[in-house]
């Protein structure tokens, strides 16, 4: 622990940490609330195989591969690397390499393995002393796997070997990569024969039969499936579990705003909780985060107490508003930008929505057909819509996901606005 | 300087000391600062706020209170990133200042990725060693990510390092938010916790401005804060609460109003030029336009109007406006017709240097200047009105001094002046001026001519038209009367203001009485109004002309249609007032009695001055006119009480009128007592008056030439004596001797010159007559007019205008209203 001088400030070292109003990056530790069913869910998920997590940006899948992370099931060793900025499938192995060895047990395994021969050995052989002592940062390590990692085309048989070892690693191993999708559209970008030759080399390894201890949990924010399905390569990723993000049930959401406003010392009405949650009409941390930080600024502002009757002015005003305009803006760009011909028909079906609250797939197939949309295959665009969070589905009844991203097309996003 | 403040360099207890309304943001951060270091969670921040908010002092503030109470190391990187080209170059630049070294430890590392991995590795073995959580502080994070670090592998990469485990907290500043931020794609969309610096409120301005001055121990700034509050709106007006901007006016407040505000506005508008330049580049060239015609608008505009004059689609401007708010140069202001959204430019400032740079006419410069004297003064009329005074005093020291760029300043300031005043203020230069107009020689007038004739050739046309103002009145105050005129007639320009047309129109109308007499002068009167509306006003000026025309009933009509017309109360008082007095002067004191109804309603007119009237407009048999201007005031039983304008005239009158010159002198003595200017007409009847009746033996001879010497310049009685005295020769008894001597006296008194001719040629002939064959034949006659000039009995009512000295005398040039006025600088024909 770093010894501090808490000179002016004093910290209540003795009150049970609550967590603080992040709103945006990754959250941890005490942080990191409500989501105990959600990391149990993941445990079973992963016990069964590797699993791919995507939802939109901060919808907290960081949060969860970082609980996981810092908290690991017993029995599970965590490695977890974020391969955002990786373009190549070199680099990324040697960003896994370098992050293995960070772990003792697995420089103890290539320990075990030095006297043998193999490319795997010879790559590694530079790094006698990290392997002996680990006094290496990772960065260290990364330079020189880097070095001896010349030959670009020789990582598929270095990988091929580093997964070999892997096999014989003592527990399960969870290699978390963070960004995955991200990395594959910049490999795409690279060189899109050699990325497709990554995945299929990729999925490959996850179902050897003999890597029963290894699991990869691949998260990410961009859904890289569509562009996978114009490439018709949409096979090599449907070996993956998928896991969604589900949001706070509303007793649980209230009782996480209360912690937040406490955390952040903010002065508040004992119902304040509630509407915040009524108004937002969501349980998606992000979306509590964004309304309880624009509640805070404002009584901040005026140096007062918050209210109930503030709650949903500034929420019309604030949140919805032009300052977070282009905050969420993407919500409305990523049709444009993934949807490809159901672009338009995704688009009324969330005016539909957005509109009259909930719909049913008749009605919607109805609204489509008066659009001209007839050949469009709704069930097609509304699965699009629900991978993406947009939307919901209840047997025949469709309806967004949240009031907020409701109230949000409405206003900023429906054709009814003017806006196309 | 101010603008130039450079928290980098201020001691902390300064920085601590002159901070204001920031400390519970500052607090906070502080606060959750020292609690994320028991957190897993890694929260980095963006500190938000326009150039000059504040943000380096800020950030400076909290990371000298987390060294000093806290035990932190902060590494704060140079603003320009010149040394940044990477990522891995941006973590060698923390390592170089965490470990204070002057060099790089990577000199050898070629490759930046690995130069990525070294350096963080260097920084987490550091921490690791030093034991100290580290705060990096980032200015300028918006030129960074767009420059520097602008692909997207490098920002993925930094959020890499900062996302887990980062052994760093990273404060970034920013003008505004950075789109690497909020483009939702970005590897930096919504990453960091954004703080944002609101602009100051009028109060935390107020508070700036005390703690700044208490900080400098500015003794003067804080001995009158009462006066500085209430210019503490105008700072906040003008700055839109922007810190920087408050500082730069605090050096105006600090130095209180001096004669060149002006020129001190301008110097600080100069000043501020790289600061809105620096913003001006944060923002697109459309959004530039925009602001452009933004600042350049007399009054809010709607986003469609913007759209049309900027010609662009609307969606374009409403998007681009949208993006103005959010840079907060400007801000809504509600919907004063219920329906458009209106939007003006938030920082004054700025509106006033986009002003001054992109109009082109000084015209419009001025008007937008006026507007900072409007707010400065907001409130505070009576401010004006003696700041004005004072700027025309110094423009006539100036004047002297031969400082004409100064002189220009000042003719500009009091145009600012001029027009921040709300209303019936549009003649406030020109009066200032004219109240403070020194008394001068003729020479001195001269010279005054020849240094105001560049100043009429300026391309400032507010320099221009109040200085040939200016011209006209010091060419009628040296008979030139028709050159005055040539002058008012060449300054009226179609841009002359309106209200600058009047008044060269009623000083034009008054010369032409002198060069044209009055009739002619109130044809051309009635001819201009008849051709510009606007000039009805000076049916006011033109009814006191008609009253000299001796066609008072036309003068009546002028007024009564001047009083029905004019919408000021105040300006009918003073028409009305004029006109009763020209009737006066010009003694048509039956028109008097008839007009006296219309003045003793007037307010502020006292029952003894309107007794006093009554007894000067008696029917004329009764009493002698001298006789009833002495009786009217005694109805004062103070001579001090007297209206100056009844002194005045009583004066002229009474030093006109024989055997009753005498009387004048205890009057004169008053006048000049009371500071007013005493003329060579009054002089010259005094002296009249004197030698008429006085014993040359007498005490009052020997006294009145005493006061004389102490009270009247010897150039003014030079005047009097070489231009007045021969020809009052053959009227007094004992003729040019009596002069002579009079002339002997003053010489031996040293107020006149010793080789004053004739009268020194006079004194020649006189001791050796046949010397008179050797003059010129000019000096003969004048010889022969002193030495034997036969009498002729004066004027025996005493009050004909055309008497010994031209008509006038007092009344040939009279005083202004507000009582500095000049004598005609020689004894021709008065003008008005």
């Amino acid at each position: 622990m770093v010894p501090l001088r808490y000179k002016f400030v004093v910290l209540d070292v003795s009150k049970k940490m609550k967590p603080a109003n992040v709103a945006g990056p990754t959250v941890r530790g005490s942080d990191f609330w409500g989501r105990e069913q959600e990391v149990a869910d993941m445990w079973r998920l992963l016990g069964h195989g590797s699993v791919l997590l995507t939802a939109p940006r901060r919808h907290g899948k960081s949060s969860l591969m970082n609980a996981l992370a810092d908290a690991p099931k017993e029995g599970w060793t965590v490695v977890y690397i974020d391969v955002e900025y990786v373009e190549t499938s070199s680099a990324f192995l040697t960003e896994i390499t370098a992050a293995l060895l960070q772990l003792d047990s697995f420089r103890t395994l290539l320990r075990k393995t030095a006297a043998a021969t193999g490319a795997l050995i010879r790559w590694i052989g530079n790094l006698k002393d990290e392997l002996a002592h680990g006094k290496h940062g990772i960065g260290e390590s990364k330079i020189s796997l880097r070095d001896a990692l010349r030959d670009e085309a020789s990582w598929p048989e270095l990988a091929e070997q580093l997964l070999t070892q892997l096999e014989r690693f003592e527990g399960k191993l969870l290699i978390i990569v963070d960004e995955f999708p991200m990395m594959v559209a910049n490999m795409l970008d690279h060189n899109e024969p050699r990325a497709i030759e990554f995945l299929k080399w990729f999925r490959g390894q996850r179902q050897r039969q003999r890597m029963d201890n290894v699991r990869f949990l691949l998260g990410g924010s961009v859904n890289i499936e569509p562009r996978l399905e114009r490439l018709r390569c949409e096979a090599l990723l449907n070996d993956l579990e998928r896991f969604r993000l589900e949001p706070l049930k509303r007793p649980r959401a209230e009782q996480f705003v209360k912690e937040v406003l406490e955390a952040e010392d903010a002065s508040f009405e004992p119902e304040v909780p509630q509407e915040i949650v009524r108004v937002a009409d969501c349980g998606i941390h992000f979306f509590l985060h964004v309304l309880i930080a624009e509640c805070l600024s404002t009584i901040r502002h005026n140096h007062r107490q918050l209210t109930t009757a503030d709650i949903q002015p500034i929420y019309n005003d604030r949140v919805l508003g032009p300052g977070n305009r282009a905050r969420f803006s993407h919500y409305r760009s990523r049709l444009r930008e993934y949807y490809g011909t159901f672009e338009r028909a995704a688009h009324i079906i969330l005016d539909e929505l957005a509109t009259r609250n909930e719909s049913s797939t008749t009605a919607l197939s109805e609204r489509l057909r008066l659009a001209d949309e007839t050949a469009i295959d709704l069930d097609h665009a509304l699965m699009l819509l629900e991978s993406d969070y947009y939307i919901e589905r209840d047997g025949e009844v469709v309806r967004f996901s949240s009031g907020f991203l409701r109230d949000w097309w409405l206003r900023n996003a429906a054709s009814s606005r003017g806006r196309s | 300087m101010p603008l130039l403040f450079n928290p980098a360099r201020a001691s902390l207890e300064e920085l601590e000391a002159t901070l204001v309304a920031r400390w519970p943001l500052l607090e906070r951060l502080e606060s959750d600062l020292l609690a994320d270091t028991r957190k897993k969670t890694r929260r980095h921040w963006q500190l938000i706020g326009p150039r000059g908010s504040g943000k380096s002092h800020f950030s400076e503030v909290l990371a000298r209170r987390l060294v000093r109470d806290h035990g932190w190391a902060v590494a704060r990187l140079p603003e320009e990133h010149y040394q940044i080209g990477s990522v891995g170059e941006l973590l060698e630049q923390i390592v170089i200042r965490l470990e204070q070294s002057n060099k790089s430890p990577f000199v050898g590392v070629k490759q930046l990725s690995d130069l990525e991995d070294l350096a963080i590795d260097r920084i987490r073995q550091w921490q690791l060693v030093n034991k100290k959580p580290i705060l990096v502080i980032l200015e300028n994070l918006g030129i960074l990510f767009e420059r520097q670090l602008r692909d997207r592998r490098s920002q993925s990469r930094l959020r890499e390092i900062l996302t887990r485990d980062s052994p760093f907290i990273l404060l970034g500043t920013a003008t505004s938010y950075v789109d690497a931020t909020v483009q939702h794609t970005a590897p930096f969309y919504d990453f960091f916790q954004v703080l944002t610096l609101e602009d100051l409120s009028s109060n935390a301005v107020a508070e700036l401005v005390e703690a700044r001055a208490r900080w400098n121990m500015d003794e003067m700034l804080l001995s009158r804060l009462e006066t500085v509050r209430a210019r503490i709106h105008a700072v906040f007006h003008f700055s839109g609460g922007n810190p920087r901007l408050v500082l730069a006016l605090y050096s105006i407040l600090k130095q209180g109003f001096t004669n060149n505000l002006h020129t001190q506005l301008l110097k600080l508008l100069d000043e501020v030029t790289p600061y809105y330049q620096q913003r001006l580049a944060d923002i697109s060239p459309q959004m530039g336009r925009i602001l452009a015609e933004m600042a350049l608008a007399s009054d809010a505009l709607t986003p469609a109007d913007i759209a049309r004059q900027c010609r662009m689609p609307i969606n374009h401007a409403t998007a681009n406006v949208a993006k103005l708010v959010a840079e907060r140069f400007v801000r809504p202001i509600g919907r004063p017709d219920k329906r458009r959204r209106f939007y003006e430019v938030n920082d004054r400032l700025f509106r006033l240097w986009m002003q001054m740079r992109e109009d082109h006419t000084a015209r419009q410069r001025l008007r937008f200047l006026s507007e900072f004297f409007q707010h400065w003064y907001e409130g505070h009329p009576d401010e004006i009105r003696h700041a004005a005074v004072r700027v025309a005093e110094a423009f006539w020291q100036d004047l002297q001094d031969e400082s004409a760029q100064r002189c220009r300043e000042h003719l500009t300031t009091l145009e600012y002046l001029q027009d921040a005043l709300p209303q019936h203020a549009e003649l406030l230069a020109i009066e200032s001026l004219m109240s403070r107009r020194p008394n001068t020689s003729t020479e001195e007038t001269e010279a005054q001519v020849r240094r105001l004739r560049p100043l009429v050739g300026s391309k400032n046309t507010a320099v221009r038209d109040i200085s040939a103002l200016l011209l006209a009145k010091a060419l009628q105050d040296l008979g030139e009367a028709e050159e005055a005129i040539e002058v008012l007639r060449a300054a009226d320009t179609p841009e002359l203001p309106r209200e600058y047309r009047y008044v060269l129109w009623g000083a034009r109308l008054r010369l032409a009485i002198a060069v044209s007499g009055p009739k002619k002068a109130l044809a051309e009167g009635v001819e201009v109004m008849r051709q510009d509306p606007f000039l009805e006003r000076l049916k006011a000026v033109l009814s006191c002309i008609a009253i000299q025309a001796d066609d008072v009933a036309h003068g009546r009509h002028l007024l009564d249609e001047y009083i029905l017309s004019t919408g000021c109360a105040h300006c009918a008082d003073q028409a009305v007032r004029r006109f009763v007095k020209q009737l006066l002067v010009s003694r048509k004191f039956d028109d008097l009695a008839k007009s006296l109804g219309l003045y003793e309603n007037l307010p502020g007119v006292s029952r003894t001055e309107v007794q006093a009237l009554r007894i000067l407009s008696a029917p004329l048999s009764r009493t002698a006119v001298a006789d009833r201007f002495m009786t009217a005031i005694k109805l004062w039983t103070q001579l001090s009480d007297v209206p100056k304008w009844l002194l005045r005239e009583t004066i002229c009158v009474v030093s006109n009128s024989q055997g009753n010159a005498l009387k004048s002198f205890p009057l004169i003595k008053h006048w000049a007592e009371r500071g007013e200017n005493i003329d060579q007409h009054t002089i010259y009847h005094l002296l009249l008056g004197l030698l008429e009746s006085s014993d040359d033996t007498s005490p009052s001879f020997a006294t009145i030439l005493d006061w004389i010497t102490t009270h009247v310049l010897q150039s003014e009685l030079t005047t009097v004596f070489v231009e007045g005295m021969p020809s009052a020769a053959r009227t007094l008894p004992g003729g040019g001797r009596t002069i002579l001597h009079a002339y002997k006296a003053l010489r031996d008194r040293g107020a006149l010159p010793p080789d004053l001719v004739p009268y020194s040629a006079v004194l020649e002939v006189s001791e050796a007559p046949d010397r008179i064959t050797a003059y010129s034949p000019e000096l003969r006659e004048a010889v022969e007019l002193l030495v034997g000039a036969p009498h002729h009995a004066r004027d025996k009512g005493g009050s004909s205008p055309q008497t010994h000295l031209p008509r006038g005398a007092i009344t040939s040039s009279r005083p202004s209203p507000q009582g500095s006025r000049r004598g005609s600088r020689s004894l021709k024909p008065s003008t008005a």
